[in-house]
């Protein structure tokens, strides 16, 4: 009961505050294709509301997830992962105090790579899935494009405000790095490294609801 | 046969029927409450409200000018009782009327069309629903049935419709002349709702095999079952309104004003009274109304009136000069006296005063139960309350009820636990905390980066009554030796790591209290014995009631920071800030068979009365959202 009063207390007064939290795409991609991907989710900054809300069974009318099926439902994705062809070296990592949590895994081409994708979006094996692509590569041309179809802004409208403040202050970063260096990008938000081979682009959700940014790039690679 | 029966039985039951609303109340009403609209238009004039923005806004969409155009008469004391009949849950409302033809006026042209009037007094139903009134009242009751009754309908409308023909409540329909149109659109619904969840190919097929005697067969089908639900009506109408002229009849004699429970908790200058005559009996009420009848509760016949052991409740609820007070008296069961006595008329230990600082203080629980009574009481209430629930097992219940008594050492457990807990808010500060992120270096490798950041955070204090110092100290220390908290100057400091705690927690024990809070310098002035101790009004709480519970919003709302709560949230606290202070609910001692709980909240003294007050901040926050 005691742990009951705290956490109410405890959530009450944090809970009239924004919460953020950041996703972290980095893929490294070879001249042929091939590459490394890495996903990150990192809730360190709201590990003090993350932990409280651990130790509750709902909010907001949501199930919380226990340890345990967290850990599981990383499993799963592994587990899916591996069974991806063209998908090796899986690895991953899960840090319940400071709440980060990440998992990377080479892949053997794009087309692998936009199955890989998917389990981080969806729980639809990746394999049933081959129409939506977030990513394709030019080899000739050498061109890498991120699009993103997602309409962010309509699908915050189909939840509550409560709900829609959780993601106020998120933020996603993502870092693509080639093996030939970058001559362009068409995303005016991205920047390009000093050694011209990688990009990073950080934008907040915020942002991409309000549809001032948005994570699409086409990039060029110096031929 | 159109409506003979009922306009004859209408007819035959007005005979100078007397206008006195209380009066007509039956003596038999679980619950009644009374709104005293003579002293709720004294404090918020009429006026006031016709000209307020919520109040225009209803009476633009309804094309009137004022709140008297309603027809109501808003300056009478106006009533809701709650009676059981034959099984049956009637909810009831009467209201004076000031002008009938107004009131009449806003009915829309169906319900006009529908009024049945006899002798002055007009009726309208409406399924469950009966609607009365005449020249100087307006009676509106509500019938509902226990859950249980409509699985039972609901079921039969589904498998049994061929049966319906022979009900004799079909003759009810002739009379009453209900109409079958409106019963056969329910029916096209579930049709139309089969027809969409069967499969395309599915429908092909139906449509191919069905012959001429199954289309017919269905039509029948639902005819009956149309005709079932017009009688289910027919007989609820009927029977509704014989219970609402029975109610137009009442007498002073029949009525709620000869049950002295009833008029002795009503007080003079209350804007309303609440009085209930058996409190468990009503929660008897609401869970077979909500419960379905396969639930355990169901099942097992369990009975709140048996466990709770509160007869009548009374409330008056006024609205002062800076502070709306409800005043609540529960009287309780002889026995469940005798318990209550033994396991709540005590105090909280004096130890604690000294570490209570009003000023330091934005909300707490308090409360004081005498553990060893309480633990000596436990079995005889176990065996009260699965007793009666499970009569077959009462052997088997008093032994294990006998042997929970063996096995606890009451006065050992309270000494160790004496039951005097106080729950503390000391404040919402801003707490520095560390996190990781991470930083990228110019070719955006990335790498790890502990920063920190400022939270808000609740600053708490728990205490609670010990007495077995030697126990508790043994118990903190085998918990530093397993490093699940690290120990220093009688310190314990819980290790985050081991025990996964999101926040920095600190327990002590000393004065016979077992102190746990968040705030190091909290703990510190716990253990250095250096809180100021200042107690104000609260050492009243404490002294007479078994439990407190208080929040001074006005505190609380200073110390949020709003420029974190973003624009519009901020300005819907700051109004409150501005209006409401404090908030509490004190639940006294048992004196005799009763038991009295007051909720009060302190408004500001800005305004004539604290009703006018509350209607202004209701009309402002309505505005800012």
């Amino acid at each position: 009961m005691k742990k009951y009063i705290f956490n109410v207390v405890l959530l009450s007064i944090s809970f009239l505050f924004t919460s953020c939290f950041e996703v972290v795409e980095e893929i490294s991609l070879n001249d042929n294709g091939s590459g490394n991907i890495s996903m990150t989710i990192n809730l360190s900054r709201s590990k003090t509301k993350v932990s409280s809300i651990m130790l509750m069974d709902t909010i907001n009318g949501y199930k919380v997830p226990k340890k345990r099926e967290v850990e599981k439902h990383i499993q799963e994705i592994v587990t899916a992962l591996k069974s991806i062809k063209g998908v090796s070296n899986v690895k991953y990592s899960t840090d319940f105090t400071d709440f980060i949590f990440n998992v990377s895994c080479d892949f053997a081409n794009v087309d692998v790579l936009n199955k890989v994708i998917l389990h981080f979006t969806t729980r639809n094996q990746a394999n049933a899935v081959t129409n939506s692509k977030q990513f394709s590569y030019n080899k000739n041309t050498k061109t890498f494009v991120r699009t993103y179809k997602y309409n962010l802004a309509r699908e915050m409208q189909k939840i509550s405000k409560k709900d829609r403040a959780v993601l106020r202050d998120a933020s996603i970063t993502t870092i693509y790095r080639f093996q030939s260096p970058i001559a362009m990008s068409k995303n005016k938000v991205a920047r390009i490294s000093k050694n011209k081979k990688a990009i990073m682009l950080s934008v907040s959700v915020k942002e991409m609801i309000n549809h001032k940014t948005n994570i699409k790039n086409t990039i060029q690679l110096k031929k | 046969m159109k409506k003979i029966l009922l306009v004859v039985i209408l007819f035959l039951s007005f005979n100078g029927i007397a206008q006195n609303l209380e009066n007509k109340i039956p003596k038999s009403a679980k619950a009644v409450v009374v709104a005293n609209g003579d002293r709720i238009f004294e404090l918020l004039p009429m006026s006031v409200l016709d000209n307020s923005d919520l109040v225009r806004k209803i009476l633009k969409a309804k094309k009137i000018n004022t709140l008297k155009d309603l027809g109501i008469d808003f300056e009478q004391k106006a009533y809701y009782f709650y009676q059981v009949l034959d099984k049956k849950q009637y909810h009831n409302f009467m209201i004076k009327l000031s002008d009938k033809s107004k009131f009449e006026a806003q009915l829309s042209p169906y319900q006009k069309k529908k009024i049945t009037t006899v002798n002055g007094n007009s009726f309208l139903f409406n399924s469950e629903f009966t609607t009365a009134w005449n020249d100087e009242l307006l009676v509106i009751s509500i019938r509902v049935k226990p859950r249980s009754n409509y699985s039972n309908r609901y079921i039969f409308d589904r498998s049994e419709v061929t049966e319906v023909v022979a009900d004799e409540a079909i003759d009810e329909v002739e009379i009453e002349e209900v109409e079958i149109e409106e019963v056969a659109e329910p029916v096209q619904e579930v049709e139309e709702t089969i027809v969409e969840s069967i499969q395309p190919e599915e429908v092909v097929e139906v449509e191919e095999v069905e012959s001429e005697e199954k289309i017919i067969a269905r039509k029948k089908r639902r005819e009956a079952a149309s005709a079932k639900r017009a009688a289910e009506r027919a007989k609820i109408q009927l029977e509704n309104s014989k219970y609402v002229m029975a109610l137009l009849r009442g007498t002073a004699s029949n009525s709620i004003t000869n049950n002295s429970s009833y008029t002795s908790g009503k007080e003079n200058k209350s804007s309303a009274y609440v009085w209930v005559a058996n409190y468990g009996e009503i929660i008897d009420d609401i869970t077979k109304l909500t419960q379905s009848p396969y639930s355990i509760y169901s099942r097992m016949n369990m009975s709140y009136k048996k466990m709770v052991g509160i007869k009548d409740v009374k409330a008056n609820l006024f609205f002062d000069k800076d502070e709306v007070r409800v005043s609540s008296v529960f009287n309780l069961t002889d026995e469940k006296a005798a318990q209550a006595k033994k396991m709540y008329n005590t105090k909280l230990s004096r130890k604690f005063y000294q570490y209570f600082d009003q000023k330091n203080v934005l909300a707490y629980l308090s409360s004081s139960i005498n553990m060893e009574e309480t633990l000596k009481i436990y079995p005889e209430m176990i065996k009260q309350i699965y007793g009666s629930v499970l009569p077959k097992y009462n052997e088997e219940i008093d032994v294990a009820s006998d042997l929970i008594s063996i096995l606890l050492d009451e006065e050992a457990i309270g000494k160790l636990i004496t039951g005097d807990a106080l729950f503390v808010l000391n404040g919402i500060e801003k707490q520095e905390i560390s996190y990781t992120t991470y930083k990228y270096d110019e070719n955006y490798k990335r790498s790890k980066v502990t920063k920190t950041k400022d939270e808000t955070l609740p600053v708490f204090t728990v205490m609670l009554g010990s007495e077995n110092k030697k126990f508790v100290d043994k118990l903190l220390r085998l918990s530093a030796k397993h490093k699940f908290a690290d120990v220093s100057n009688n310190i314990f400091t819980l290790n985050k790591k081991m025990t996964k705690s999101p926040i920095d927690l600190y327990f002590t024990i000393q004065d016979d209290i077992v102190f746990l809070t968040n705030s190091k310098g909290q703990m510190h002035k716990i253990v250095a014995k250096s809180i100021d101790s200042d107690l104000g009004k609260h050492k009243r709480f404490f002294k007479k009631n078994m439990a407190t519970f208080y929040v001074n919003s006005e505190k609380i709302i200073a110390q949020l920071p709003k420029n974190e709560l973003g624009m519009k949230i901020g300005e819907l606290t700051g109004l409150v800030e501005d209006n409401i202070k404090e908030t509490y609910i004190t639940f006294s001692k048992v004196k005799g068979t009763k038991m009295y709980s007051e909720y009060v909240t302190k408004t500001a003294d800005t305004s004539e009365n604290s009703l006018r007050l509350i209607f202004s901040l209701i009309e402002s926050l309505a505005a800012k959202r």
